[in-house]
């Protein structure tokens, strides 16, 4: 399978696999930083 | 938080104090690339520039080291908490980054083509378990080390003092040991390996150049003066990589992006594999490979009467040689001949079916690079995407329980920190790791069309060059088989080493960009050895002299201990590397297993399941390390196993496929049978789970 002539199968391997990584890892700091707000506005205590 | 938190302005501060030193540090070293390449083409020779970079690195990390000498427990074991999330990325994908990254990845990508993604899928991969599953809960928890947590989450009461807890430390300090040693002395065995081959030193004494080097650094500041030594080497490894390879790709391609550019180069590089594949010369030197491999073959099973026959004759050429007077370096090589011929049948059979497999593997076609498991059957294909996916496996569960790369976790500011700087970890990794399978297509493209098929007269000069570079072990070489004096591919051995290493020089670039490279592998293979020294040191001193032996030392006897056990580990792996191990180096990859095996089932049903206690910890750590060591005893013909033993076709590198399950089922069994843990245990699940 290809896309614009390139091999999709190579560049999910190389290159896709580890960027949804990176966006894996991202997205779960940032949602837990939400979280973490909401918690000390939630339980009234001052940012540490 | 621990007392004396910085406040946010401070860290703030903080950070952008860092950020100008750093910058100042990447203005400096760009100034000595300039200065360098105009010496250069002033006429300087190469070895000075060899000699100039290996000297400069070495200083500049040991004066990172003596400016952050530090006493301070804190500062000396998780650098005072106070690294930053970029920064703590950088360091450590400094840290993961190691020789064989660096040097070898490349190479390997270039060789085994779809297969080789494996490693790069399994080691940035990792870093979801990292992240999700370890690292935030162990800053949460904010000690010093991964067997503190192991013990205070295992042991019978919350310091993990009791012998529960301290069997369990010491089970976790002999994993980490294992571990890090194996993976530390290849480490240094790279360090000689550069050093000898780009400033002609020997290797024993690039060897002690580096360690001296190493030593200054975390001796004197341990965890502070490392981490901040290895932010500097990872700019030196960023530098050094993408120069050469933007410039390949600009050059081949066209576009400075590499990881763009090679999705144009990659159909045309199908294409001239098919075109090698069917070429008749290329199929005449296969022939001649196979019928080299026929004959080994043969004279293997012919023991032990072809092993008698071959020495008569090797001894009938030496004397005929001498009888009639012949050259020296003729009579030479018959001694020679004579000498490396095996001493025993039992020797020969060995030293025969290693060559005949040797020829044969090169007697096979190329295969296509970007196909995904080729294979002649539908078998042979799916034992090939099983052993991919084992290996991807292996690689992300080791990955997220090394312990040199989770004692990172411990040294940022705060939980949230830690999370971001995983992320910045991976993105460091990724600016690497993404433009490897780039390099490695880019390379071979230029290979098989530039030095492929032209005449043995007009070959580039860096294949002469790096032929020559170790001569026991050639880097690359090119014989003429059929001599037809044309370059046939099937006449290219590539050692997978060479190609980072040489990227400068397939590209037409100076010298200057060579030696940076060379600077880049050694920052590479120093900052991991920091790394992994430090974690061995700190498991001896803080887990078995401080908790087991003798928990009344002072802060100041801690240290001192600490830095004089740094020096003798230092040492021995040194000494075990200047011996050259074959056996310790080819088990790098299984270190992996290991360590997934081994500590990834207890650290996580740590952090999980509130109901895996003592008993399972024990179980799970025991029968994870004893499968994964029992498969790889069994199959690695390295380990005096048999490849004929193998489960599943699955290779002895991946033994953690089955250790991991194995292990996590062992914690699993254990804990349901025995006693629910101790009402501490739960509470300290429940505190590292809860918000900051």
């Amino acid at each position: 399978l290809s896309v614009f002539g390139w091999p999709l199968s190579f560049y999910l391997a190389a290159q896709g696999a580890s960027l949804i990584f990176l966006a894996i890892i991202g997205a779960y700091a940032w949602r837990a930083a939400v979280l973490d707000r909401r918690f000390r506005a939630a339980t009234g205590r001052d940012a540490a | 938080m621990s007392a004396g938190a910085p406040t946010r302005a401070g860290t703030r501060q903080y950070f952008r104090r860092l950020a100008r030193y750093y910058l100042w540090f990447t203005a400096c070293l760009a100034l000595f690339l300039v200065a360098l390449a105009i010496l250069e083409n002033e006429g300087m020779p190469r070895q000075w520039i060899g000699h100039l970079y290996m000297f400069a690195t070495i200083v500049l990390y040991a004066t990172i080291g003596v400016v952050s000498r530090t006493s301070n427990v804190s500062e000396y074991y998780v650098a005072g908490r106070r690294v930053p999330a970029l920064f703590n990325g950088m360091a450590t994908a400094a840290d993961w980054i190691s020789a064989a990254s660096f040097i070898s990845l490349a190479g390997t990508l270039f060789l085994h083509g779809f297969d080789a993604l494996a490693y790069v899928m399994g080691w940035t991969g990792g870093y979801c378990l990292v992240a999700l599953l370890i690292a935030p809960y162990l800053r949460r928890f904010a000690q010093y080390t991964i067997p503190d947590f192991l013990a205070a989450r295992y042991g019978g009461d919350a310091a993990g003092a009791d012998w529960r807890g301290k069997l369990v430390r010491a089970l976790a300090v002999g994993a980490t040991i294992i571990v890090s040693f194996t993976y530390v002395v290849a480490q240094i065995y790279a360090v000689g390996l550069i050093a000898s081959r780009f400033t002609g030193v020997d290797f024993s004494v690039g060897i002690f150049l580096g360690l001296a080097s190493i030593l200054v650094c975390s001796f004197l500041g341990g965890m502070r003066a490392i981490t901040w030594t290895q932010v500097a080497q990872y700019i030196i490894i960023l530098v050094a990589f993408l120069i050469p390879t933007i410039w390949l790709s600009a050059k081949f391609a066209g576009n400075p992006v590499p990881q763009v550019a090679y999705g144009s180069v990659l159909p045309k590089l199908a294409e001239r594999e098919a075109q090698l594949a069917a070429d008749p010369r290329e199929a005449e030197v296969r022939a001649a490979f196979h019928a080299r491999a026929d004959e080994y073959g043969a004279r293997v099973a012919d023991l032990p009467h072809s092993w008698e026959a071959g020495k008569v004759t090797a001894q009938r050429r030496l004397d005929a040689a001498r009888g009639r007077n012949a050259p020296l370096a003729e009579v030479r090589g018959a001694e020679r001949a004579l000498l490396d011929y095996p001493r025993t049948a039992e020797e020969a059979a060995h030293v025969w079916s290693d060559l005949r497999a040797a020829n044969l593997a090169r007697a096979q076609p190329p295969e296509p690079h970007a196909e995904p498991f080729p294979g002649k059957t539908r078998q042979e294909s799916d034992i090939r995407r099983n052993n991919f996916l084992a290996l991807v496996f292996c690689l992300m569960f080791g990955t997220a329980a090394l312990p040199h790369i989770l004692m990172r976790a411990y040294t940022t500011p705060s939980v949230h920190e830690t999370r971001v700087s995983v992320f910045w970890t991976l993105f460091f990794i990724l600016l690497i790791y993404l433009t490897m399978p780039a390099l490695a297509v880019l390379a071979k493209y230029d290979i098989y069309t530039a030095v492929v098929g032209t005449s043995y007269d007009t070959l580039p000069t860096w294949v002469s060059y790096w032929a020559n570079v170790d001569k026991t072990n050639p880097l690359i070489s090119i014989v003429d088989v059929n001599g037809d004096g044309i370059v046939q591919l099937a006449e290219i051995a590539i050692d997978g080493d060479v190609l980072t290493l040489a990227t400068p020089e397939i590209g037409g670039l100076p010298y200057v960009i060579s030696g940076l490279v060379a600077a880049g592998g050694l920052a590479a293979a120093l900052s991991t050895a920091d790394g992994l020294l430090l974690a061995i040191s700190n498991a001896l001193s803080h887990d078995i002299y401080f908790k087991i032996v003798d928990p009344g030392a002072s802060t100041q006897k801690r240290v001192t201990i600490s830095k004089l056990l740094l020096l003798a580990v230092a040492f021995i792996a040194a000494y075990v590397a200047s011996q050259k191990p074959a056996d310790i180096l080819s088990l790098v990859g299984a270190a992996f297993s290991l360590a997934g095996s081994t500590m990834f089932p207890a650290l996580v049903a740590g952090v999980f399941w509130k109901r895996a206690n003592f008993a399972g910890a024990i179980a799970g750590m025991a029968t994870g390390f004893l499968v994964c060591t029992y498969y790889m005893l069994h199959t690695n013909p390295m380990l005096g196993g048999s490849l004929d033993g193998v489960w599943f076709h699955i290779a002895p590198i991946s033994a953690g496929v089955f250790g991991v399950p194995a292990g996590a089922l062992g914690l699993v069994l254990a804990s349901l049978m025995t006693a629910p843990p101790p009402r501490e245990s739960r509470g300290l699940v429940e505190h590292i789970r809860a918000p900051e």
